[in-house]
């Protein structure tokens, strides 16, 4: 039974550092539109190295 | 979660071929069809193969061939008004971007930087359709506009509200943090409370029950802030808030738990507070997000203020954003174009049709020296105007000024929350009283107390604060289904109390439109002659033009293309005439007659002999009779308000049935608002930008026409498919969602006075709290889902 002097601590800890995570995220505004990232994730990334590649002469 | 609003489903139902969703057959190229622009350009892509370095290849592909202007975008002063950032090297502008529709859109869009090099980002947000663009400093916006316009989007730029729209991010972002701590706290807390159910030994449990009472600070004093912020506004104004018993109760708990704490005895409330208020805040959050999203949709397009002016200074013409024009300027006002300023006519002579002021459909012939009006339509030639007023000074912009001003129509609270929350108020209060005066002289003042308090906390109306909430949410959300769009959740309430129904008449009641009454003697016309008309006719603006080539298309089935009129004119007002094989065609107006009703005819001639006469009439729209007989059903009784002559008005009351002294014509916007005043607890049914402040004066005002946005801030209910029918499908769901609280209600009381009598006893404990809390909002919630037999009849989803 003295496992939970440490792991009860350990717990909360953890479940504040998760809720500090997300207070952090929502303000930085990544909450803020749910539709468009979920579909954004499907599509490849822009190499902007390849960027100059595609410009029109 | 793909757009809210569905489109009706169309008679020509294709399957995408590329994204194989259901579309109508607008976009076809080489034997496929597409859903949208996005769909079409990646399946070319796909097709030929082109990777992704070769996006340049792209624009080869245009979706669209014609070139639209938007060199209103590089000017100065119109930048500075709308960018939304800027800095050293980029310039940031947002802009509303119609088309979008699914994943491939959002793909070709965000992919923009890759073959447009002024482009840095192209950031697109799918549920508000809103992009915000980001081009290096020295390059112009026009040119981007174009490349998206090509590939087959619309743009239309946003003001850079920044104030107002920040602040509704930012609340939204607070809300959602209150919820987050409540949501962890209170999870926890219960794994803590478990343990002490289960029969924790007294150290374990007492530190438990102190970790509980600590973490349950943040959410005691900072999430439950809104219902304490209600609750003081609600008192200042004397009215009832449903969250008056609810804060009762948070308090009341609060206090008992941490004065267990102190005692160390087990009487710990936490985990049912903090829960309760999780469930209280979540369930508001998501139908605040809800009702959002709703009206997002329609708010953002503010296409009124997108209008490009042709501006004239010093002789040149040039494309102007309508913000930058100023009282004093000379603008030029095309055929069919809307005018978008109150101004004097300089030079022109042309036909105005001004039935978004009057009701008119016949419109009235205007030239030099006449003032116009925002929002009225030009109809044959080119006009000059000098500006008198733009924007909200405009005679229609006051009016839409004063309707978007607040009405206690907008308020949240439902009457049924408040009135039932007042008695439950004050039946929780006397009970408690009761049971503390009761065992205080009985047994003693400590189990007095600590019954009282125990029967304030475990009777909150969580049930009632959320159930009846929840029920409105569910019939909007059915009703937006069908195309309906309800602002505010009281509305439904707010319906079935209403006795009487006034009905605009054109374009709600009638089509708005002239049709050709279809008599035996146009039969006799030959498919040359026919032809000849449509011709002739082809070239008018004005609406007896269209009437009049629409019927001749319909009854030739196969217009002569090889007619070719020769010395073509339009007498403005008169009619139109041309020659043909050496014979002089005219069709004239002739004069208004009829006793009965009054109609418009047009009368042909061939060589100055009349051939035949057309009858044109504003036809009802279809059903109308059936509709408006079927009011009488739910005790509403109809009444015709117009702006258009009596003697029209009055044909219409008579086809429908609607006693003449139900009638009132000649009637300017003011003077409708006057009558629906005079006449309380009525529906309106209307236009939305033309009849707003009748709208906004009615008990219920019910938009069929007009943009949404402008229709949404005078009306509480829009149908977006204009269909008068609609207004069932309203009464309908009003009545049950009522059934359904009741039900609600039932359940509710239920719970309340057996937990009640429970704590009377004095077997209530925080175990059986936490079940009974908990049992009573989840029951209320499943009522709501599964709805009343009614409802799901009626509402089935046809998907």
């Amino acid at each position: 039974m003295n496992a939970i002097y440490f792991l009860l601590p350990l717990a909360l800890l953890l479940s504040i550092g998760f809720l500090i995570a997300f207070i952090f995220s929502t303000m930085k505004g990544q909450f803020d539109d749910l539709d468009t990232p979920a579909k954004r994730i499907l599509l490849d990334d822009i190499n902007y190295n390849d960027k100059n590649k595609g410009k029109k002469q | 979660m793909e757009s809210i609003i569905t489109e009706p489903v169309s008679q020509n139902k294709y399957v995408c071929s590329h994204c194989f969703e259901f579309c109508d057959s607008s976009i076809q190229y080489e034997n496929n069809s597409f859903c949208c622009y996005g769909c079409k350009t990646v399946f070319f892509i796909l097709k030929t193969n082109h990777l992704e370095d070769q996006y340049s290849k792209l624009l080869l592909l245009k979706n669209k061939k014609e070139k639209k202007s938007f060199t209103y975008l590089d000017d100065l002063n119109f930048i500075s008004l709308y960018q939304s950032h800027v800095d050293d090297q980029t310039m940031t502008m947002d802009f509303y971007i119609d088309g979008i529709h699914c994943l491939a859109c959002l793909y070709i869009i965000e992919k923009l930087p890759l073959f447009c090099s002024a482009v840095i980002s192209a950031n697109l947000n799918i549920g508000t359709n809103v992009v915000r663009i980001k081009i290096l400093k020295n390059s112009k916006f026009s040119e981007v506009a174009q490349v998206i316009y090509q590939l087959g989007y619309n743009l239309n730029p946003l003001k850079n509200e920044d104030d107002l729209r920040q602040k509704i991010i930012q609340d939204d972002r607070k809300m959602l943090v209150k919820i987050a701590i409540a949501g962890a706290v209170s999870g926890n807390i219960m794994i803590l409370a478990i343990a002490t159910y289960a029969g924790a030994n007294d150290f374990f449990s007492i530190s438990f029950n102190l970790l509980s009472g600590l973490f349950s600070l943040p959410v005691i004093f900072y999430s439950a802030l809104p219902f304490y912020k209600n609750v003081i506004v609600s008192l200042k104004q004397k009215t009832m808030a449903i969250d008056l018993p609810i804060v009762l109760a948070i308090v009341t708990a609060t206090f008992v738990s941490y004065y267990a704490l102190f005692n160390n005895s087990e009487h710990v409330y936490f985990d049912s507070i903090t829960a309760l208020i999780f469930f209280l805040l979540s369930t508001r959050f998501i139908l605040h997000k809800f009702t959002q999203k709703i009206l997002d949709k329609s708010n953002l397009i503010n296409i009124n203020k997108t209008k490009i002016v042709k501006k004239i200074v010093n002789d040149v013409v040039s494309d102007v954003h309508i913000s930058t024009i100023k009282s004093g300027d000379l603008i030029k006002i095309s055929p069919s174009e809307t005018i978008p300023v109150d101004g004097i006519i300089v030079s022109g002579f042309s036909e105005i049709n001004m039935s978004t002021f009057t009701g008119e459909t016949r419109p009235v012939i205007l030239t030099t020296g006449d003032m116009v009006y925002a929002s009225t339509l030009n109809l044959n030639s080119e006009l000059i105007i000098k500006v008198m007023e733009t924007d909200d000074q405009t005679k229609i912009g006051k009016i839409l000024k004063e309707v978007i001003t607040n009405s206690e129509k907008n308020t949240k609270t439902l009457k049924l929350t408040s009135q039932v929350g007042k008695w439950f108020l004050l039946a929780m209060i006397i009970s408690s009283i009761a049971i503390l005066l009761y065992f205080s002289l009985t047994i003693s003042l400590n189990v007095g107390i600590s019954r009282a308090l125990t029967l304030l906390i475990v009777t909150c109306p969580c049930a009632l604060g959320i159930g009846a909430p929840l029920s409105f949410y569910t019939a909007i959300k059915k009703l937006l289904s069908k195309s309906i769009i309800v602002k505010n959740e009281n509305t439904l309430e707010r319906i079935l109390e209403c006795k009487k129904i006034f009905f605009d008449k054109t374009g709600t009641l009638t089509k708005g439109n002239y049709v050709v009454r279809n008599t035996s003697d146009l039969n006799q016309l030959s498919k040359k002659e026919l032809s000849i008309i449509y011709h002739l006719e082809k070239y008018s603006k004005h609406p007896i033009a269209y009437a009049l080539s629409s019927f001749c298309q319909k009854q030739a089935l196969n217009i002569n293309d090889q007619i070719e009129i020769i010395n073509y004119k339009e007498n403005i007002g008169l009619g139109v005439e041309g020659y043909f094989e050496n014979n002089f065609y005219e069709l004239k107006k002739g004069t208004e007659s009829g006793s009965d009703e009054i109609v418009t005819t047009v009368n042909f001639y061939q060589n100055k002999n009349l051939v035949s006469t057309f009858i044109l009439e504003d036809e009802l729209q279809v059903n109308t009779f059936a509709i408006i007989e079927n009011l009488n059903r739910y005790n509403l009784r109809p009444f015709i308000i117009s702006g258009d002559q009596k003697s029209i008005v009055n044909s219409v009351a008579k086809k429908l049935n609607i006693p003449l002294k139900n009638t009132f014509s000649n009637l300017s916007p003011e003077d409708k608002k006057e009558i629906i005043k005079n006449n309380p607890l009525s529906i309106m049914i209307g236009d939305g930008s033309n009849d707003s402040l009748a709208l906004k004066a009615s008990h219920v005002g019910i938009a069929v026409k007009g943009s949404v946005d402008l229709s949404l801030s005078s009306s509480d209910l829009y149908f977006t498919d204009g269909g008068l029918q609609n207004i069932f499908s309203v009464l309908i769901a009003a009545k049950e969602t009522k059934k359904l609280i009741k039900r609600n209600l039932l359940i509710s009381s239920f719970y309340n006075i057996t937990a009640g009598t429970l704590a009377m006893l004095g077997i209530m404990n925080p175990l059986l709290a936490a079940i009974f809390m908990p049992v009573s909002s989840l029951s209320v919630i499943a009522s709501n889902i599964f709805g009343t037999k009614q409802l799901r009849l009626v509402f089935k989803e046809n998907h």
